[in-house]
């Protein structure tokens, strides 16, 4: 890369961004069963950190296993 | 167990009545079950430039919270998810500005580093502070670990880097369409694999 990092991260992340807004959503989905999930099944891991989940049981959760 | 009582001890109710954005997003249509796993991916990939106190998971549903609450309202036009990777996007550049201005106030930490930014820098912009600088060089090669065993991925990432565009790095690379576009699935699908595995993505 001739950039340096930080701008050659950014161009690189841009690129592949576009790629993945273009991807169409079966490539997401067979890309969380390849891993043993299931999407579309209740509270599934595919969405961990995006759904069910507080920012404050977030912070919860990090403290109670910090004091563990 | 300790996590149990610790959060019998911390206001249970309370945390229940708090709908994370991106819930919120979904109940109002604005997003489907799989824009949101293309949003973790790409909020993911976003979280590789993000300074340190800061993850993937406070970008997202940040992103969310600023279109929900109004402060960034989706253009006409405009596809939800690409607005809300945008405001990705703006959200950490506004974070790494502050931390910026943080870095201006302690010249003495970064006299070092600014010998060496100073030999390699490109007219692109005032320069990074030491922590952006490193963290960018330590997921440079993480990328490049993700795409190691794929050699015509990895130079498409070095020409991304590179700011070419699709066109520009099939001629430099003299690849067919069929090529580029072949390895471009297998990158995304490297790319999904590492957005939605659990625990740290390499």
């Amino acid at each position: 890369m001739s950039v340096r990092p930080d701008v050659g991260l950014e161009k690189l992340i841009h690129g592949l961004e576009q790629e993945l807004l273009a991807a169409p959503d079966e490539e997401f989905v067979a890309g969380a069963r390849e891993l043993g999930m299931n999407p579309e099944m209740q509270g599934s891991a595919a969405f961990l950190g995006v759904k069910n989940l507080t920012p404050q049981l977030l912070m919860a959760l990090r403290r109670a296993y910090q004091q563990s | 167990m300790k996590v149990k009582s610790y959060l019998k001890q911390t206001d249970a109710g309370e945390l229940a009545r708090v709908q994370p954005p991106a819930d919120r997003a979904l109940a109002l249509k604005l997003v489907t079950d799989c824009d949101l796993l293309r949003l973790k991916v790409i909020a993911r990939l976003h979280g590789r430039s993000l300074p340190p106190d800061v993850s993937w998971a406070d970008l997202l549903q940040e992103a969310f919270a600023r279109v929900l609450d109004g402060s960034r309202a989706i253009p006409p036009g405009v596809p939800t998810v690409a607005f809300l990777a945008g405001v990705m996007r703006s959200i950490k550049a506004d974070h790494w500005r502050r931390r910026r201005r943080a870095t201006e106030q302690q010249p003495a930490l970064a006299t070092e580093y600014q010998l060496l930014a100073a030999q390699s820098a490109e007219a692109c912009g005032p320069q990074p502070d030491p922590e952006r600088w490193l963290i960018a060089a330590q997921q440079l090669q993480a990328v490049g670990t993700l795409f190691a065993q794929d050699p015509v991925a990895l130079q498409i990432i070095v020409g991304l880097g590179d700011g070419l565009t699709a066109e520009e790095i099939r001629d430099t690379l003299g690849m067919t369409k069929t090529d580029y576009d072949s390895a471009r699935k297998r990158m995304r699908r490297a790319l999904i694999r590492a957005g939605l595995t659990l625990g740290v993505a390499e």
